[in-house]
C-alpha cells in the first residue's frame, strides 16, 4: 500500500512539473490544471498551517488555558484573556466582506501598518542606517579595532585582509553614488561628473542581481531535472519519458483538435 | 566578395538567427542540463569568504550550544537551499549543538521534517543518536513576518507554545534554561525572500547582536553583501555556488558540487547566445548601411 501511495505521489510530481513546463510552449490547458491545482492547494495549505500553528496554540488554546485558570481562582487568567482583543480585530478585518461595514476593517488594518511600521523603523534604522555608516567609516590605511586588516602589502597583514582597493571602491562608490541622487543643489559641472561614476556603481549593481537572478533560475532548473531523472526508474514505470510522451500528446491533440485556428499562432 | 543571391541567403540566415523563436533556447538550455547532469566532470571550486566564515563560525561552537534555525523555504527552492540546509545541519549536529528549528514560511515545515530525517538517518549510520526535544526540535510555522521575528526575540516558548507535535515548549527538554535570543549562540536562516535573511538580520541580529549566519538564494545574495561587510552577519551562503563552496570545505560534494556543472555548461550557452546574437545584430547593421 505504501508502495502505491510513493509511485502515485511520484507521478503525479512528475506531471504536474511536465505540466507546468508545458507553459514555455504556450499557455494551455495541461498547464492551467497545473495552476488551478497549485493555487488552490496553496491556499487551503497556507489556511491549514495559520490556523494549526498559530491561531490555536497562540489563541484559542491560550485563552482556554486562561478560563481553566479563572475556574481554579488563579487571577493570572484574566490577564491572559487580553488576546481576545486580538480575536476581536481579526473578525473585524471580515467586515470587508459587507460593502457598507467595510469601512470597519481599517482600524484592524491601521494597527497592523502601525506596528509593522514601529517595528521596521527600529530595524531600519538599526540595521541599514547606523550599522551601514559605521562600516563605511573605515581607514585607508593602518589598522583599526574591530575591521579587518587594511593594506595586504604591510608586512603585518594576513592573506585574508581585505585591500586596499576595496577600501577605496566602497568609499568611491558610497560618495559617487550619494552625490548621483543628491538633489538638494543644482547639479554643477564636477558633482556631474561624480554622478557619473555613481550610476556606474548602479549599473554594476544592478548587471551582478541580475547574473545572480540567472544563477537562481538555473538552478530551480537543475532541481526540477533532479526530481524528473530521480523519479525515471524502471520500478516506476518510467514517468519521466512516459510523462513527457503523455503530455507531448495531450498538447498536439489540444493544438490540431481543439484549438481555434485564429488562436494558432505558432509564436504566442 | 558574395553574390547577390549568396548575401540575400547569408542576410535571411541572420535574420531568422536574430528573430530565433525562444522557445528554442528553452529546449537547448533543458538538454543541457539534462545532458551534463549525467556527465561525470569535476570543475574546481574555491570557497568564497562568506563561505568559509559559515564554515568556522560552526565549527567553533561547544558541544551544547544553542542555535536557532529558520528555515524559509518550501519545495520550489529546494535545489538551492537543500543542499545547503542539510550541510550546515549535519555540521551542527555532528558537533553537538542543540539545533531548535522554526520557520516563517507556510511550505517550509517539511522541510525541517525531511532535513531532520535525512541528517539523522546519516549520523545514524555512524554511530550517532540524537533524541527529538533534548538534541533537536521542530517549533513549526509562525504567521506574522517580522512581529514574529521579534516575538521570536523576545520568547521562544510565548511565540511557540508547542513544538510542531503538539508537546507544549515549556516541557521539552531542549528548552530548559534559556527563552530569547540573548541565550542564542548562532542564529541561521535558510531563506528564499520576505521574510528571511534581511528581515532577521533587521529585527532580531542588529537587536540582540548575537552571531548569525545566513543560507540563501541567489537573488537575495546580493543584499546580504552590505550586511556581511558590517558584520551583521558572520558569512553566507549564496545559491547553489554557495552550498558547493560549503559541500568543498566540509569535504563531502554532493548535488550542489554535480549542479556547478550544470550550471557553468548553462551559463556558457547563455553567454554564447548573447555574444552571437550582438554579432548578428551587427553584422546586419553593416549589410543594411553597405
Amino acid at each position: 500500500m505504501e508502495n502505491l501511495v510513493d509511485l502515485f505521489g511520484v507521478w503525479l510530481t512528475v506531471l504536474l512539473t511536465l505540466a507546468v513546463f508545458s507553459f514555455l510552449y504556450r499557455d494551455n490547458p495541461v498547464y492551467k490544471i497545473a495552476e488551478h491545482l497549485y493555487i488552490g492547494i496553496a491556499a487551503g495549505y497556507t489556511f491549514y498551517q495559520a490556523f494549526r500553528t498559530t491561531i490555536y496554540p497562540n489563541l484559542v488554546q491560550h485563552m482556554i488555558d486562561g478560563a481553566q485558570k479563572i475556574q481554579a481562582g488563579d487571577p493570572a487568567g484574566w490577564q491572559m484573556q487580553w488576546r481576545f482583543g486580538a480575536f476581536v480585530l481579526g473578525m473585524l478585518m471580515l467586515s470587508r466582506l459587507v460593502p457598507s461595514w467595510s469601512w470597519v476593517s481599517r482600524w484592524p488594518m491601521a494597527l497592523v501598518v502601525g506596528a509593522f511600521a514601529g517595528l521596521n523603523l527600529i530595524g531600519y534604522a538599526r540595521a541599514n542606517l547606523v550599522d551601514q555608516i559605521s562600516a563605511t567609516m573605515i581607514p585607508l590605511a593602518g589598522r583599526m579595532p574591530g575591521v579587518n586588516g587594511m593594506l595586504p602589502l604591510l608586512p603585518q597583514a594576513s592573506p585574508g585582509d581585505s585591500s586596499i582597493i576595496n577600501h577605496l571602491v566602497l568609499v568611491v562608490g558610497v560618495i559617487s553614488v550619494l552625490t548621483y541622487f543628491f538633489f538638494s543643489k543644482q547639479q554643477n559641472k564636477p558633482l556631474r561628473r561624480i554622478g557619473v561614476v555613481g550610476i556606474w556603481f548602479v549599473m554594476i549593481t544592478f548587471g551582478a542581481t541580475y547574473g545572480s537572478i540567472v544563477l537562481a533560475r538555473v538552478s530551480l532548473l537543475i532541481g526540477r531535472v533532479y526530481i524528473l531523472t530521480d523519479a525515471n526508474q524502471p520500478s516506476m514505470g518510467y514517468p519521466f519519458v512516459t510523462g513527457a510522451g503523455l503530455i507531448i500528446a495531450a498538447l498536439v491533440i489540444w493544438r490540431i483538435w481543439l484549438l481555434k485556428p485564429d488562436d494558432r499562432n505558432p509564436r504566442g | 566578395m558574395m553574390g547577390s543571391g549568396q548575401q540575400s541567403r547569408y542576410q535571411r540566415f541572420l535574420e531568422a538567427f536574430v528573430a530565433l523563436d525562444r522557445r528554442w533556447i528553452f529546449l537547448s538550455v533543458g538538454l543541457i542540463a539534462i545532458i551534463f547532469m549525467n556527465i561525470d566532470m569535476s570543475l574546481p571550486i574555491t570557497p568564497s569568504d562568506q563561505s568559509t566564515e559559515v564554515y568556522h563560525t560552526i565549527e567553533s561552537l561547544k558541544p551544547g550550544a544553542i542555535v536557532h534555525m529558520s528555515i524559509d523555504y518550501g519545495p520550489g527552492s529546494e535545489a538551492e537551499l537543500w543542499p545547503q540546509h542539510v550541510a550546515m545541519l549535519r555540521q551542527l549536529l555532528r558537533k553537538g549543538a542543540k539545533v531548535v528549528c522554526s520557520s516563517l514560511w507556510t511550505d517550509a515545515p517539511p522541510m525541517i521534517e525531511k532535513g531532520f530525517e535525512t541528517v539523522l538517518g546519516e549520523l545514524q549510520k555512524e554511530g550517532i543518536t540524537k533524541q527529538r526535544g533534548v538534541d533537536y526540535a521542530n517549533l513549526g510555522f509562525k504567521a506574522g513576518d517580522r512581529v514574529a521575528i521579534a516575538s521570536i526575540g523576545t520568547s521562544f516558548r510565548q511565540t511557540f507554545p508547542t513544538d510542531s507535535m503538539g508537546n507544549p515548549t515549556s516541557q521539552l527538554p531542549i528548552m530548559r534554561g534559556w527563552d530569547n535570543y540573548r541565550d542564542v549562540d548562532l542564529l541561521i536562516t535558510i531563506s528564499v525572500g520576505d521574510p528571511g535573511a534581511v528581515e532577521y538580520v533587521q529585527q532580531a541580529q542588529s537587536r540582540y547582536r548575537m552571531p548569525m549566519i545566513a543560507g540563501v538564494t541567489a537573488v537575495i545574495a546580493p543584499q546580504l553583501y552590505p550586511y556581511y561587510q558590517s558584520k551583521n552577519i558572520r558569512g553566507f551562503l549564496g545559491g547553489l555556488a554557495g552550498a558547493a563552496e560549503y559541500e568543498k570545505l566540509v569535504g563531502e560534494p554532493g548535488r550542489a558540487t554535480k549542479g556547478m556543472n550544470v550550471q557553468s555548461a548553462v551559463h556558457v550557452l547563455i553567454v554564447l547566445m548573447v555574444l552571437l546574437g550582438n554579432i548578428a545584430q551587427y553584422l546586419l547593421k553593416r549589410i543594411a548601411r553597405s
